[in-house]
């Protein structure tokens, strides 16, 4: 993990898989995520390829899974997500077979793939930058558009902009670029002051959690 | 050595060499004075000396992959071979033949013999092209279905036993001499070697058709291979092979035929004559057996071994080269006797001598040696380093184990540094050092370097000689015991530099890793070296810590010892220590109701006359099959073992109190209770178990325990002290081995001590490093089914803990911590059941007395054992108010008695729990709507990250870390579940129980092969290079078989994990995984 903070109105992740990958075929694979609580979910991985190669944006879901104008739709009454898929642009979901011995227990397996070289990014570099919301059966896609700003890319949502750093460094403007393990930015939290003082929250405080940098 | 000459077989040089020894005494240069060279590698030498000088020289055998048949390094002197000699049906029926034209015919302890000399009887061919042995046979033999097939070498036949009736049902005619028989049982087809004319012969047998397949000269040997196991056949199936591999002794070929086309796919040259053709055996790929790391990749490839024919040649000129009819294996040089005295080379860092084991690490471990400079024909890590133009040097000296210690070394911590850094001495002035690149990936970022002390290497022994020089265990650092001193004796030994003075400082830390003791001194480093007693302040048992630093004008050079102080060996001692009595009749006192009521409840229970469970209350026994005797009437026979005679948690809790309100108690019913659980503390059969993997009967160290608490007159005569003292030093059934050591302190004991603080250092060095700055695993992944992160290192943090006297063993915070990586990670429901378990770790009553000693708020409000205690310290509760009460009727948490069980059959536990101490009800407590919703477990790697703690909640799971062998997620994997509806998940997840299952990735996958090794997920080809801990170093096993022999001490199950068990049937190590 490269980056982390938590706020009561979002938590922001990066991880970077690059060396889980074959040195010769991968020079970065980073993925960002941003948790809109309570429902939206903004996923951006930016792949560098050593040279071209197929890459696949995969999911597993619940049932219910169907191909949407926007990206895909999976659930029941009580509980779906509708993935807005905003890169690479025009790419749309699709059916990947369901590899063999896996337990899929009736999960179902979606995938968005990308052809090499898209327009919009330099050579051997794919973009996927998707957008899920959940809620129980009516949920509709996120209304999020597409923004390119300064080097950096990312969704307008719900009046806010979450852009991401398309090179270099994780993070955006309002994203860390570190693992940050506190809960300063909860200082607004009415439990806030229990978890800062009282060593009955000392199990979950840690090391750094009472930090205030 | 033969005629004063030296003979060396050169492996490389593929040569024999006679050398003429210098003289010494007259200054004579010594001398090559014949040299042979041979195809093959040579790997052994013999001389007869009869009838003429011989010398034998043994090649190493040829070996192919399965799939390409290239040729690969033999990475051992020999393999075991595929025998045809004889044959064994499924229904174990065993065929030989010990005899020419005998068949023999074993089957349910029944020895018959088959006469086939009407197949077999025939002169050997006359004047052969090619060398034959000439046998009648049957010399090989094949079972397809209800036929056996085998070889008449001589009369050029294969000959057909009816299994059914065991008589000769036919002979095939081949021709020319059956070396070798095997059948294709897929197809149906049988392959015969004719070894005479050059050729295999295919017979189908159903229509009997007939195939020649000519080959090289002297078909010798035959193997089929049909295909590779990796995994498990369920998650993945085998890889195919399906070839007949053909070794050629006078053509020096080995032939792949493929068995479907039956053409040759493959035709290699061979060093030499070929003897025989093999297989290389696999691992296990249900249970893995114990492989260093470098060495996985090899074992997981599917090979052949060709072993090679022997050649003579005449001494003392290396003349006259032939091939030789002798075994391809050849003696190895181990022993030597010396006026009656035997001298053997073990290989795990011992000599034998006589009766004796003399350790001889000093000279022996390569992780003591100086590191080596590259050779040209090492190939070195991502990078090397050299100073001042001198030789490169791997960039680390790849130690994982401390030599000095035996604890894991945790790569980035100056411990990791000081036994792998590279160290070079130099002059004051400007140095160049060359950092080069060998891999074009590599990206140099900084170098660390520091300032040491030249020539400085710290050792320690403990004090007095008189007390611990008998200690017979490398890397003994002291076990004082009761009231000895602790002295610790630091020797600075200067290998090489000159005298210096040096300021010596020190700190002493306590198992709990607070700051007991320090001090300082100033010293001369003599170039003798120097050695220092340090008298420590290490009054209060447990383990320590000593880190002594050592500096000097030029820097600073670090030791660490390590050492326990071991209370008074008095029983009991396992579960609870004999100091704690005081205070454990103390709470007793203050529930005086509750244990009134116990110990009533537990009489009545005892002696209610019950038959079968679920009425009665004890076991019948203390083994699985005592328990199982005693199933339910109704329970299906053939599962009842399972069932009600394994894990059976509440039976031993039962045990465990009426033994513990027998002896610790002063109830009424005293008598009564002695009396009902008196058959079972005089039992002789206890059943075995391993701690960390099967945990018996009951649950680890139930039965022990009745022998701990028992009084010491009654457990002088207690039979099953004799099984516990036989089984000293097993760590299989660690709680039998603490309950059987005694005084006196002996030598012997101590060594056997410090093994065991050194299996508690190793377990706090790998479960802290996973807990990282907030919390992690213990062992197994959070959604196992597994029952062994808690019977099996969480009890063994107990027995440790109690022996040793850490009465706060339990506030370690990776036993928290899994308690709350757990819950934090968990999904508040999973209404669809996709996760094979949740609200682990399982097995109660222990999830709930692990939770409360270790004070964990969250955990203390799932359990409403404070309530339940208050209504049965309640005034005027009937006898049949009581039973209810503690058979927990209307709780949720209540099940049937049962093995295996995440739930309570009766309350049992819990007034031993509240007696010991373990469970305040007055804790803290925590509910989850009071803490923060999300949270990253930082070395796991995982975040949760939840909306809220209500029913509908969304939650999002991110997971990208360090990965161990229960990883089952790729790096960048997340996950959305929304109101305990999985709506992004995992599909890899089969029952968990510490195996490699495969390993899904909601991530961007690259390329088209990740799914196979996603699916295997057996190995990581890249995990070697960001190792943090690796349990499967080959310094890890030889540490463990030393040990073992000098002190009898044995790791669970042969010693996986390095020495933890954390048994899983593959190997992979604690790495970074991602970045």
């Amino acid at each position: 993990m490269t980056a982390f903070e938590t706020r009561p109105e979002h938590d922001y992740i990066a991880g970077d898989a690059t060396n889980a990958w074959p040195a010769d075929v991968v020079d970065e694979a980073v993925r960002q995520l941003v948790f809109l609580k309570p429902d939206t979910v903004i996923v951006y991985d930016r792949v560098r390829l050593h040279e071209p190669a197929t890459t696949r944006w995969l999911a597993t879901t619940a049932p219910g899974l169907e191909m949407t104008e926007e990206g895909f739709r999976a659930g029941d009454q009580a509980a779906a997500v509708q993935a807005t898929i905003l890169l690479p642009e025009g790419a749309q979901a699709m059916l990947p077979k369901q590899p063999a011995n896996f337990n899929w227990k009736g999960q179902q397996l979606v995938g968005i793939t990308s052809p090499v070289g898209q327009a919009s990014s330099p050579v051997n570099v794919v973009e996927y930058l998707v957008v899920l919301r959940v809620g129980d059966d009516k949920v509709q896609p996120a209304d999020a558009e597409l923004i390119e700003r300064d080097g950096m890319v990312g969704v307008a949502i719900d009046g806010s902009d979450w852009l991401f750093n398309r090179s270099g460094d994780v993070g955006g403007p309002g994203l860390s670029d570190r693992v940050d393990n506190s809960y300063r930015h909860w200082e607004s939290d009415p439990r806030y002051a229990k978890w800062m003082t009282e060593s009955r929250f000392d199990f979950i405080m840690g090391e750094h959690g009472r930090a205030a940098e | 050595m033969y005629g004063g000459l030296l003979y060396v077989g050169c492996r490389e040089g593929k040569c024999v060499t006679a050398i003429r020894p210098p003289d010494l005494t007259t200054g004579t240069a010594a001398e090559t004075v014949a040299t042979i060279e041979f195809d093959a590698p040579v790997i052994n030498l013999e001389i007869l000396r009869e009838p003429e000088p011989q010398l034998i020289a043994r090649f190493a055998p040829a070996v192919f992959d399965d799939y390409e048949v290239e040729q690969l390094l033999a990475d051992q002197l020999s393999y075991p071979g595929e025998s045809h000699r004889s044959a064994a049906a499924p229904d174990k029926t065993k065929y030989d033949a010990p005899n020419p034209g005998e068949l023999r015919i074993a089957t349910a302890g029944k020895t018959e013999t088959v006469d086939v000399s009407s197949v077999t009887d025939a002169p050997a061919p006359s004047n052969p092209p090619v060398a034959l042995a000439g046998q009648q046979g049957p010399t090989s033999m094949a079972l397809l279905g209800e036929r056996l097939f085998f070889a008449a070498p001589n009369a050029g036949k294969v000959g057909v036993l009816d299994v059914k009736t065991k008589a000769v049902a036919g002979e095939i005619e081949i021709g020319g001499y059956v070396q070798d028989i095997v059948v294709d049982s897929k197809r149906g087809m049988l392959y015969v070697a004719d070894a005479l004319g050059g050729r295999i012969v295919v017979i189908n047998t159903e229509t009997l058709a007939v195939e020649e397949i000519e080959t090289p000269p002297a078909p010798y040997g035959l193997a089929i291979v049909h295909g590779i196991q990796l995994q498990r056949p369920h998650m993945e199936p085998a890889l195919s092979v399906e070839k007949l591999f053909v070794a050629c002794r006078d053509g020096e070929r080995l032939l792949a035929i493929d068995l479907e086309t039956r053409k040759v796919v493959a035709d290699r040259e061979l060093p030499g004559q070929a003897l025989s053709v093999a297989p290389v055996a696999m691992p296990n790929y249900s249970w893995w057996p114990l492989i260093d790391l470098d060495r996985f990749p090899i074992a997981l490839t599917g090979r052949v071994a060709v072993a090679l024919k022997p050649w003579s040649v005449s001494l003392p000129d290396l003349a006259d080269p032939k091939p030789y009819g002798a075994s391809p294996t050849g003696k190895t040089r181990s022993g030597v006797e010396v006026e009656g005295t035997k001298y053997i080379c073990t290989n795990d860092l011992l000599l034998k001598v006589g009766d004796k084991l003399v350790d001889v690490s000093d000279v022996c471990d390569p992780q003591l040696a100086n590191p080596q400079p590259l050779s040209e024909r090492d190939e070195p890590g991502s990078i090397t380093v050299a100073m001042d133009g001198g030789p490169e040097f791997d960039w680390m000296n790849d130690r994982w184990m401390s030599p000095r210690n035996q604890d894991f070394l945790v790569y980035g911590t100056d411990e990791f540094w000081h036994w792998n850094a590279q160290e070079f001495t130099v002059e004051p002035g400007e140095h160049v050092l060359k950092i080069r690149a060998k891999s074009p990936h590599a990206n140099l970022d900084a170098v660390q370097v520091r300032r040491g002390v030249a020539g400085l290497d710290i050792t320690f022994s403990a004090l007095p000689e008189d007390t611990h020089g008998g200690v017979n265990l490398p890397g003994y650092q002291g076990v004082f015991y009761e009231d000895e001193p602790a002295i610790i004796e630091a020797m600075l030994n200067n290998r090489g530099g000159p005298t210096r003075k040096l300021r010596l400082s020190w700190q002493l830390h306590n198992y709990m890793g607070e700051l007991v003791d320090e001090g300082r001194a100033s010293g001369t480093l003599r170039q003798s070296g120097t050695d220092v007693p340090l008298r420590l302040n290490a009054r209060k048992p447990g383990r320590y810590t000593l880190t002594l630093t050592a500096t000097s004008k030029t820097g600073a050079t670090t030791g660490i010892a390590r050492f326990v102080r071991l209370p008074t060996l008095e029983h009991p001692r396992l579960f609870f220590g004999k100091e704690d009595l005081p205070a454990i009749r103390e709470r007793m006192a203050d529930y005086p109701a509750l244990y009134s009521r116990y110990g009533e409840w537990l009489a009545r229970q005892a002696t209610n006359g019950a038959e079968n469970y679920p009425e009665r209350f004890l076991p019948p026994g203390l083994t699985r099959d005592a328990s199982a005797s005693a199933a339910p009437a109704e329970a299906d026979p053939k599962s009842a073992g399972q069932k009600y005679g394994w894990r059976m948690y509440d039976l031993g809790w039962r045990m465990f109190a009426l033994q513990f309100m027998a002896t610790m108690s002063d109830h009424p019913d005293v008598d009564t209770l002695a009396e009902a659980i008196r058959p079972l503390v005089e039992e002789s059969e206890v059943g075995g178990y391993c701690q960390f993997h099967h945990h018996g009967p009951f649950f680890p160290g139930a039965a022990a325990s009745l022998y701990d608490m028992a009084t010491a007159e009654q457990r002088a005569e207690l039979p099953m002290g004799d099984l516990f003292r036989s089984r000293m030093g097993s760590m299989d059934v660690m709680p039998w081995m603490l309950v059987a050591i005694e005084e006196p302190i002996t030598p012997d004991k101590r060594a056997m001590v410090y093994k065991i603080m050194q299996y508690a250092n190793l377990a706090d060095t790998y479960f802290e490093t996973h807990n990282g700055s907030r919390a992690g695993t213990l062992w197994q992944n959070p959604w196992t089914g597994c029952h062994c992160p808690l019977q099996g290192i969480s009890l063994a943090y107990m027995f440790t803990g109690t022996f040793f006297g850490e009465d706060r063993i339990y506030q370690k915070p990776q036993l928290n911590g899994v308690l709350t990586f757990n819950q934090y990670v968990d999904p508040i429901s999973d209404k669809r059941r996709y996760l094979p378990a949740i609200n682990t770790p399982n097995g109660e009553p222990w999830r709930w007395l692990h939770g409360a000693m270790g004070r964990h708020p969250l955990e203390q409000g799932r359990y409403p054992w404070k309530e339940w205690i208050g209504k049965l310290q309640a005034e005027g509760l009937s006898d049949d108010e009581v039973d209810d009460l503690f058979a927990l009727e209307g709780m949720g948490l209540k099940g049937e008695l049962a093995g295996n069980a995440s739930y309570y059959a009766t309350g049992a536990a819990v007034p031993i729990g509240l007696a010991l101490g373990w469970y305040d009800p007055d804790a803290d407590t925590v509910t989850r709507e009071e803490i923060p919703p999300t949270a990253l477990f930082d070395f796991e790697g995982w975040a949760a990250m939840k909306s809220g703690w209500d029913g509908n909640a969304t939650e999002v799971g991110f997971i990208s870390g360090a990965r161990d062998h229960a990883n089952r997620q790729q790096p960048n994997h997340f996950t959305i579940i929304k109101g305990g509806d999985i709506l992004i998940g995992t599909p890899s997840l089969y029952g968990d129980d510490g195996n490699s299952t495969p390993a899904w990735g909601n991530v961007v996958a690259i390329g088209d092969d990740y799914i196979t090794g996603w699916r295997r997920n057996l190995w990581d080809p890249r995990s070697p290079e960001r190792l943090i801990i690796n349990r499967y170093s080959p310094e890890t096993y030889d540490y463990m078989a030393r040990d073992r022999s000098l002190t009898g001490f044995q790791p669970a199950e042969g010693g996986w994990g390095g020495g933890l068990d954390l048994h899983g049937h593959t190997h992979t190590p604690l790495w970074g995984r991602a970045r």
